[in-house]
């Protein structure tokens, strides 16, 4: 069955060649049961204002570009449904990020702390001719959840630390830097060890948890950041019987 | 990306009254100042032991007070959901493996209130 309804749609709005500061715009948008929040964003950029500027892609969970919030709380836009919010839908910018224009904001510190991590396998001299690096199930068990993030960005958004300290390194770059840790065929984990155990690094995390509440791939980031402090003690404890510098 | 200007939203003084998910992490946090307060009390009693009968007999009228015994069921009740956060987050921080298999989060959270009880019953069978 598929009524359609006209709904409230209001977003913020920021052109940096016209406004000093954003404002919030309302949008009657139809919807039926199957319109998501980026099809809503989508029928207003055909329809009713073209230059209405936002990320998306995939529209299907995958690529991680269509982060926003809804309703103050950070959301993919394509795995999120207007008939959820049958009382309208407040859109934002993804929070603790600069807007560069109405929904669109500037990911570059994520991108930069993720890059710093090396989130790929480093310090391993297979070669083609050696054939697969095999790995049993269990050494896949161990990093597989974390290997799910597509660096959507909506857990530094949820990330009070990272609102208040920009310096922190953050949610995701800390998981993924977790994940190569875990993985039995990386050899980098010296390298990034020297990030996570920095102030910026795993410590810099309270456990607030909302990272990993709203994380849509149920990666669960709070608990690789958390389980990084615990091999940051036990580097710390290792370096120090060893004398070598952490 | 010549006409750039990205607009930087300061976080609010309050940003921890968005949303009750901070909230409650605030109360979480905010558990600690009864704790202190009932920490520093349980210092001074038994600075009072060893010092005199006279200063221990002080410390117990004022640990009688209304508002020492308020800061008391505070700082339980504060002890109390702390141990619940913490308990809960204890899976994910130290996930814990029989083997090959993982050991349920439930199984983990059950075991920790286990042991709570456990001690708080030898704690009170020593009184």
């Amino acid at each position: 069955m598929t009524e359609h309804n006209i709904q409230t749609v209001n977003i913020l709005r920021y052109d940096p060649e016209k406004n000093n500061e954003p404002f919030l715009e309302t949008f009657k948008v139809p919807a039926d049961n199957t319109t998501s929040i980026q099809d809503a964003l989508a029928y207003i950029k055909d329809h009713m204002d073209k230059s209405l500027s936002y990320r998306w892609s995939c529209r299907m969970a995958i690529c991680g570009s269509c982060g926003v919030m809804v309703n103050k709380v950070p959301k993919l836009a394509c795995k999120t449904f207007l008939r959820d919010y049958p009382e309208g839908v407040t859109l934002e910018p993804l929070a603790n990020f600069a807007i560069e224009k109405d929904l669109v904001v500037d990911k570059a510190p994520f991108l930069e702390r993720l890059e710093a991590m090396k989130p790929y396998i480093i310090g391993n001299d297979r070669k083609p001719e050696d054939g697969p690096n095999l790995q049993t199930p269990a050494q896949m068990a161990k990093y597989k959840q974390f290997a799910g993030c597509i660096n959507c960005g909506l857990c530094y958004a949820a990330c009070p630390q990272f609102g208040l300290n920009p310096e922190f390194i953050g949610p995701a770059a800390i998981t993924l830097a977790h994940r190569y840790n875990l993985d039995s065929r990386d050899l980098g984990k010296v390298e990034r060890m020297k990030l996570i155990n920095g102030k910026d690094g795993a410590w810099g995390c309270t456990f607030v948890g909302y990272c990993s509440k709203v994380c849509p791939k149920h990666v669960d980031p709070a608990a690789a950041v958390n389980q990084s402090k615990v091999e940051s003690a036990k580097d710390f404890i290792i370096n120090m019987i060893t004398m070598k510098e952490a | 990306m010549q006409n750039r200007k990205p607009y930087v939203r300061p976080m609010q003084r309050a940003w921890w009254s968005e949303n009750n998910f901070f909230s409650w992490y605030m109360v979480r946090e905010l558990t600690i100042v009864p704790l202190i307060l009932f920490t520093l009390n349980l210092c001074a009693g038994l600075f009072a032991l060893v010092s005199s009968s006279d200063a221990w007999s002080n410390w117990i009228y004022f640990s009688s007070h209304p508002v020492m015994l308020l800061i008391n069921v505070l700082a339980l009740i504060g002890a109390l959901y702390h141990a619940k956060t913490f308990f809960s987050m204890m899976p994910q921080v130290m996930p814990i493996k029989l083997g090959e298999k993982v050991v349920p989060t439930g199984v983990i959270v059950g075991v920790q209130w286990l042991l709570l009880v456990l001690v708080s019953l030898v704690a009170i069978a020593c009184i």
